[in-house]
């Protein structure tokens, strides 16, 4: 995620805020594969995570008079998107599942033959990690989260994101750099 | 904030770099959107119609022309005034939603697909005139007859001096309208070449919102840039 790519989201979202249909295409079009992404990392199913992302965007719609300019507006977006997602496995009685490495499978549009090896990769890079690592290291890099967003979001204290998180950069970069692999 | 490691970084920007956009999936939202838009008041709609563009008319005047220009150059006009495509438009289109298409990125070194891109958008005569500094683009396929319905281009590009300017631009071919385009469409299909907004947006960054047809196809074209307007119409003149 670029900075001009944070930008571009902040001036979609203040400017949905004033009725400007085209920004609501363009933020669809700059964020609504990386929504179903995190929709998808909460929830098992296509469809019900698509339906959410549906119900994230009216929210953000129905909110982005109330967004705070000078925030993250990505983290912003992927916080409505996931709290969307855990209301919605409530709704249904289902347990907050730890499957996040679902979306790997689910979230893209490409079939299975065309998978990238951007996506291939973090698809193994993952599996070297403890569940609440994969976890909290989406929410990092991924869903641009701050410590205290996680700490917020996972119910845990921030140290223990923390540790968390560096464990699991650790793994990561020495699965990247040809050290572990997964079993 | 704590820094990122760059490494892992750049591993989950490009797993999501080559996720294709869903943008059928804010239609509940645009749908809300659009039943409300009446009931704001037009002091606080961004889009306010014609009354809004009266006091911009001068740039208004200016990048009609720009435009005129740059279609010429980069869509292949025949340099005799005429736009080919344009008398080619068909008087009855289909009218199809985001619901009914599906996006595929498409790369530069996808040969196949992106002779699809080129054929319609002149990137190279583009790039012949600036920097392009970052290019992204999507197809848009129909679901039922698996047929190309537009093309999606992001892009940011650099001119000599240094300035960015960026350009979002759908090239939609003829015959097809996106319905939430159609009200653009209808009302200017018959001028060719049209700004239908230029104003600040939020941030402050100046935005012009144009329309014209060109080679069989039409295109809407937004392109953004941090200076002043009669600067970024300067830019849009140094395509020609």
């Amino acid at each position: 995620m670029t900075e001009q790519m944070r930008q571009q989201i902040n001036s979609c979202i203040a400017a949905i805020a004033q009725g400007d249909e085209l920004a609501l295409e363009r933020l669809s079009c700059l964020v609504s594969a990386r929504m179903l992404s995190v929709a998808q990392s909460v929830v098992k199913s296509r469809a019900v995570a698509e339906e959410v992302v549906q119900d994230s965007f009216l929210r953000i719609y129905r909110n982005a008079g109330s967004f705070r300019r000078n925030s993250n507006g990505y983290a912003w977006i992927c916080k409505i998107t996931q709290n969307q997602a855990l209301n919605r496995l409530r709704s249904e009685r289902s347990n907050a599942a730890e499957n996040i490495d679902d979306f790997f499978f689910l979230a893209s549009d490409v079939d299975v033959a065309a998978q990238s090896e951007a996506e291939l990769t973090v698809r193994e890079a993952m599996q070297v990690l403890a569940p609440f690592e994969q976890r909290v290291i989406y929410q990092r890099y991924f869903m641009d989260f701050t410590l205290r967003d996680s700490a917020a979001s996972l119910g845990r204290s921030l140290s223990a994101v923390d540790r968390a998180l560096k464990s699991a950069e650790t793994k990561m970069r020495n699965f990247l750099n040809g050290g572990t692999k997964p079993l | 904030m704590m820094k990122k490691d760059e490494q892992i970084n750049k591993l989950f920007d490009d797993y999501a770099e080559q996720l294709a956009p869903r943008e059928e999936l804010s239609s509940k939202a645009r749908a809300e959107m659009a039943a409300s838009d009446g009931k704001k008041s037009s002091s606080s709609r961004k889009r306010s119609g014609w009354l809004h563009l009266l006091w911009i008319m001068p740039v208004w005047i200016v990048f009609a022309l720009s435009l005129a220009l740059v279609s010429r150059v980069i869509f292949g006009h025949d340099g005799n005034g005429n736009h080919p495509g344009a008398d080619d438009i068909p008087q009855t289109v289909d009218y199809y939603t985001f619901a009914d298409v599906f996006g595929k990125r498409v790369q530069p070194n996808d040969a196949n697909e992106y002779a699809k891109v080129e054929d319609c958008i002149k990137v190279s005569a583009l790039k012949q005139r600036y920097e392009v500094v970052s290019e992204r683009y999507y197809v848009f396929y129909a679901y039922g007859d698996k047929q190309p319905r537009y093309i999606k281009a992001y892009l940011a590009l650099r001119s000599a001096d240094g300035v960015f300017t960026e350009l979002e631009l759908i090239a939609e071919y003829d015959g097809y309208v996106r319905s939430d385009l159609k009200e653009v469409y209808e009302c200017v299909s018959d001028n060719k070449i049209f700004v239908w907004s230029a104003d600040f947006d939020q941030s402050g960054e100046y935005v012009t919102k144009g329309y014209f047809a060109a080679r069989g196809a039409h295109f809407y074209v937004v392109g953004r840039n941090g200076q002043p307007s009669q600067e970024v119409c300067q830019i849009i003149s140094e395509i020609m």
